[in-house]
């Protein structure tokens, strides 16, 4: 599903080059659900960044599904995510003019997509969220714990193959957390959709099949679910 | 020093909204300087001007008859209180080489002065000697002869070809009025300068004259020259003595409404610039709520927090307004010469600058501090436990108390009979605005969905999230579209009335002044080709005692037996020639115009010089005109003569013949009369040249309009960045989950579109509604305007307001889409 090859990622700043990734490599398998840990700065929310075509490596190849995201232009990078990739961020971003449905329905829209056939993604993706009845409430209207699926839906309305997380449970609490994690572990198990999740916390990585530390930089260590200490844990999650 | 540096380094913190927040004070200070500065060296200027151009001298003397004797002048040289010139004016043809030239253009009148370098002549020598014995010419005429000093012209007269030396040229006066071009010869003679021995000689007049210009040595003996100049005239028959008036309401007649519309639109910059400010920095105090918390938990007082941002509205106001000051110089310099290029006044005055300068410094420095007044109040206010807590007020509601002040405002403006109607109106539209902006926007939303779909449908919604700000936004290009409407619409409608108008009071097809009509010279013009019919007239400016001051009124001897063909006035009720037939010698008629100026009531009497001296004349009847630019009296003909002695008559009036082109007449009358006719003047040249006045006085109020309009756009340029930079977050977003740049750009501009097309949509609505209240008391030139719009100028000014506005949104759009996403969704 992904493939980083040879990745690095220059910034110029004023007080000389900042160097946030650094000759990375990773393979990540379809249905695969990946956790991305690592201190401040380390560069973990730069490589979600690249492997989601917001930003473009200073060298390197990166492969998404097939596509060499790095080889496309501008329009092409946004058309793929449009259609290939999902995005949850840790303050859900939802448009606080919308209501539910019409922040689900945003990328279908952007698409053009027919108003029928719109309404009954939505309704589906909310029954699959369980917000069903909260079509036509506004964020500001919900809880943190509803935002969050609120913009989980939103990710799934184009069924991408894959879906980026940062800090997806950030701003939650341990029970809202926990219902989030849970639902994206589902979306990768029943839907065989690839998760990537950027996290600081360690609990919340735990979820996934996969951890992958990065420092200064650099993927310095890759932990697999086998490897968790606290496989109890990882397995009620699950 | 520190306060300065730190007021400087947040301005620049958002460099583009301080630009163009700077920009459009620059554009507000610039605008009421150039208005002041102008209008007030106008104000100035014209009365001088008048002054120079039309009183030189202080009396006239003339004869009942067309010459009267050298001698009166050759008596009145012993005088030592007075410097006296005699002159003979007198028509030729000019002789050019030049090709495609018909006679008419070629029509000169050659004045003949018994001295040239005398105050009362008062010519500006620029090149040669006025004592040189030859042909004076303005620099011009000699432009557009393709003459220089030393060159020969030549003049075809009755007594044959003859030949003269230029040996002075002369700055451009009214005395030797002429044509700008070839082709303006075809409404104007050219004007030349002689000494009078040569005038006598080639037109056989040798011992005549035909009137003395007197100028006393000291103005305190004014009364002691009127005495003696009267004292001579009696002792000569058919001669008569007039001091020369300037009556600067007949010759600027409206000149105050132009200066106020010009006051209005000046009033209109800096006002739009107020917004600007407001909006700027309102925004800018809700973005660094966050930085005033944090001061304040330091130990930051309100006061000083307001300090802080006090300092940089002060900064940026010295900046515009040094920055307005020294681009409304240049303004005023350039509305300077087209005010006096439209009022066809030729003055060298220097600048007036004084007031202009002090008030728009002034209003630089204190519209902006204004203002910023409310933003501040809110800088101190800042709770620091909301901010901590991340508490986002909640959208600010409309106050429904200012709407109902807004529509008892715009009530109001019905019942002002002034141009000043405007202001409540407009303070009006501005409480009203955020209402209809949401009915608008209603309309929009179904508009907007129809046609652009998503970026459609986004725009609407963000047009209406922050509703104060847009409608505000909205509120100035409203206005300024407003304006255009209103001035735009006066000049079309104006135009058209006095079109109609003259057409209606003109008295035929041509007015023809001869330089003295004989008798035989009826008949001519009724044999003459293309003349359906044809009459001649009397008119004379008689002196008009009125309260101490002496005016000159423009009195026409009218027939009974012909003023129903050749009507000169329209009248309410009864025939024409039943009221000039039942005219006492005593009674005259006034035109509207006149009728106002003097201010009385019907049935009062009105004196008037006349050869008995002066005399006093009933006022019967008030009629309409737009003959003689309406500012006129009529009287019967019969007693015309009577009183004021004029033998001759000058003017005659022709319907034309329904074959006949109006130019074809004119060529045929030419043909038959030479050079012996002055001027020709269909109703058409009047409407080309009245209109041509109204047109640029309309111009140039609507430049500065236009400048409150870029001003509006910017208005809308800082408002949709200040919206972007509010929800760059979001619209990182929006591009992460797949919303294209085109998207991005169209969303943008969509909005600032909404902006613009409720603005314009709203403003030509408010437009009309001016137009409505202006029709029926707003005059210009006499005239007045009934209400209605033109689709074409509507449309235009539509297409303008739509364009400003997408203009405007071009620069935000395209920064929208370069949102760079890995930094706008950067955890904070």
């Amino acid at each position: 599903m992904i493939t980083v090859s040879n990745v690095s990622k220059v910034y110029s700043l004023e007080s000389g080059d900042f160097h946030a990734l650094q000759d990375n490599h990773l393979h990540v398998r379809k249905g695969e659900f990946i956790a991305i840990m690592g201190p401040s700065g380390s560069g973990k929310s730069t490589l979600l960044q690249l492997l989601g075509g917001l930003d473009l490596p200073t060298t390197g190849q990166i492969v998404v599904d097939g596509v060499e995201i790095n080889t496309l232009n501008e329009k092409e990078r946004t058309l793929f995510r449009r259609t290939k990739i999902g995005f949850v961020f840790q303050n859900y971003q939802l448009l606080p003019m919308m209501t539910v449905e019409e922040n689900i329905a945003l990328s279908l829209n952007a698409n053009n997509a027919p108003k029928a056939k719109s309404k009954s993604v939505v309704k589906q993706l909310l029954s699959d969220v369980n917000l069903q009845g909260k079509e036509l409430a506004f964020p500001s209207q919900l809880s943190g714990g509803q935002q969050q699926r609120v913009a989980i839906a939103r990710a799934l309305a184009m069924k991408p193959g894959l879906i980026l997380a940062d800090e997806p449970t950030g701003n939650l609490d341990q029970k809202n957390g926990e219902d989030i994690l849970r639902l994206l572990s589902k979306l990768c198990k029943e839907e065989q959709i690839t998760v990537v999740m950027v996290t600081h916390d360690r609990q919340a990585a735990l979820v996934a099949d996969r951890i992958i530390h990065v420092r200064d930089g650099f993927i310095v260590e890759e932990t697999h679910k086998g490897g968790y200490r606290n496989e109890e844990m990882a397995d009620s999650l699950a | 020093m520190k306060k300065w540096q730190i007021a400087w380094r947040n301005l620049m913190r958002r460099k583009m909204r301080t630009f163009l927040t700077i920009l459009s004070i620059m554009i507000g200070v610039a605008s009421t300087f150039g208005v002041l500065a102008a209008v007030d060296t106008a104000e100035e200027a014209f009365p001088l001007y008048l002054k120079e151009a039309f009183s030189k001298a202080d009396f006239t003397i003339a004869g009942t008859d067309t010459y009267f004797s050298e001698d009166v002048h050759r008596q009145m040289s012993e005088s030592q209180n007075y410097l006296s010139v005699a002159i003979l004016k007198e028509n030729a043809e000019f002789v050019t080489e030049e090709k495609g030239i018909s006679a008419i253009q070629k029509r000169v009148v050659i004045t003949g002065y018994s001295q040239l370098d005398t105050s009362v002549t008062g010519f500006k020598v620029m090149k040669g000697d006025l004592k040189a014995d030859g042909a004076v010419i303005t620099d011009r005429t000699a432009k557009v002869w393709g003459t220089d000093l030393g060159d020969r012209i030549t003049f075809d007269t009755d007594l044959g070809v003859k030949e003269i030396e230029v040996t002075a040229i002369v700055r451009y006066t009214k005395e030797l009025m002429g044509p700008s071009s070839w082709n303006m010869a075809k409404y104007h003679h050219w004007a030349v300068a002689f000494p009078l021995p040569v005038v006598q000689e080639w037109f056989g007049q040798q011992g005549n004259i035909q009137g003395i210009q007197v100028k006393a040595d000291n103005p305190t003996q004014l009364d002691d020259v009127e005495h003696e100049l009267a004292h001579l005239v009696k002792s000569h028959t058919g001669l008569y003595m007039q001091p020369i008036v300037v009556n600067f309401d007949s010759v600027f007649k409206d000149l105050n409404t132009f200066f106020l519309a010009l006051y209005i639109a000046g009033f209109l910059g800096i006002a739009l610039s107020a917004f600007i400010i407001f909006n700027s920095l309102y925004v800018s105090v809700k973005e660094r709520r966050n930085e005033f918390a944090v001061l304040k938990t330091i130990g930051y007082t309100p006061g000083q927090l307001q300090g802080m941002v006090l300092t940089e509205v002060i900064l940026v106001a010295i900046i515009g307004t040094v920055g307005g000051l020294i681009a409304g110089f240049g303004l005023a310099l350039g509305l300077k010469q087209l005010i006096f290029m439209v009022y066809g006044v030729q003055s060298s005055s220097s600048m007036e600058l004084g007031t202009g300068f002090m008030v728009s410094a002034a209003a630089g420095l204190v519209v902006p501090t204004l203002a910023a007044w409310y933003p501040i109040q809110q800088v101190g206010k800042v709770s620091v436990i909301e901010v901590l807590k991340e508490n986002k007020a909640g959208a600010q509601g409309t106050n429904k108390w200012f709407g109902l002040l807004g529509v008892l405002l715009i009530f109001s403006s019905f019942f002002i009979k002034h141009l000043l109607l405007v202001l409540p109106l407009m303070i009006g539209i501005v409480l009203l605005f955020p209402y209809l902006f949401k009915l608008f926007s209603l309309l929009l939303k179904g508009f907007y969905s129809l046609v652009f779909k998503f970026s459609g449908e986004l725009a609407v919604r963000n047009l209406n999230r922050n509703i104060s700000r847009t409608s505000i936004t909205s509120v100035i290009l409203s206005l300024g579209i407003a304006m255009i409407v209103l001035m735009s619409s006066l000049n079309s409608a104006l135009l058209q009335s006095y079109e109609r108008e003259i057409h209606k009071s003109y008295g035929g097809n041509l007015d023809i002044m001869f330089h003295h009509i004989e008798k035989e010279d009826l008949e001519m013009i009724k044999n003459t080709e293309g003349v359906a019919d044809a009459t001649t007239y009397s008119l004379q400016g008689i002196i008009w005692n009125m309260e101490g001051e002496k005016r000159l009124l423009p009195i026409f001897g009218v027939g009974a037996e012909w003023i129903d063909r050749f009507q000169l006035f329209t009248v309410s009720s009864g025939s024409h020639s039943e009221l000039i037939k039942n005219l006492k010698s005593d009674e005259i008629i006034l035109d509207e115009t006149s009728f106002e100026v003097w201010g009385g009531k019907m049935g009062d009497t009105i004196s008037l010089d006349t050869l008995e001296g002066e005399k006093s004349f009933k006022v019967v009847d008030v009629v309409y005109t737009m003959k003689n630019s309406g500012y006129s009296a009529f009287m019967n003909e019969d007693h015309f003569k009577e009183n004021f002695g004029v033998k001759f008559e000058r003017n005659a009036l022709v319907i034309i013949d329904e074959q006949t082109s109006p130019l074809q007449l004119r060529e045929n009358i030419y043909d038959r009369f030479g050079e012996r006719i002055e001027e020709m003047w269909g109703p058409e040249d009047w409407a080309s040249m009245v209109g041509s006045t109204i047109t640029g006085a309309f111009s140039i109020v609507n430049v500065l309009v236009i400048l409150g309009i870029i001003v509006s756009g910017i208005g809308i340029t800082n408002t949709l960045m200040i919206n972007i930079l509010e929800r760059v977050r979001e619209i990182a977003m929006m591009r992460a989950v797949g919303v294209t740049r085109g998207q991005i750009i169209r969303m943008i501009v969509l909005e600032g579109l909404g902006i613009g097309l409720s603005a314009t949509t709203i403003g030509i609505l408010f437009g009309i509604l001016l137009i409505f209240l202006t029709s029926s008391f707003v005059e210009v030139n006499s005239l007045t305007f009934e209400f209605g719009v033109s689709p074409i100028i509507l449309a235009i000014i539509f297409l303008f307001g739509i364009l400003i506005s997408l203009i405007s949104s071009f620069t935000p759009s395209r920064r929208a889409a370069k949102t760079k996403l890995n930094e706008a969704l950067r955890y904070e």
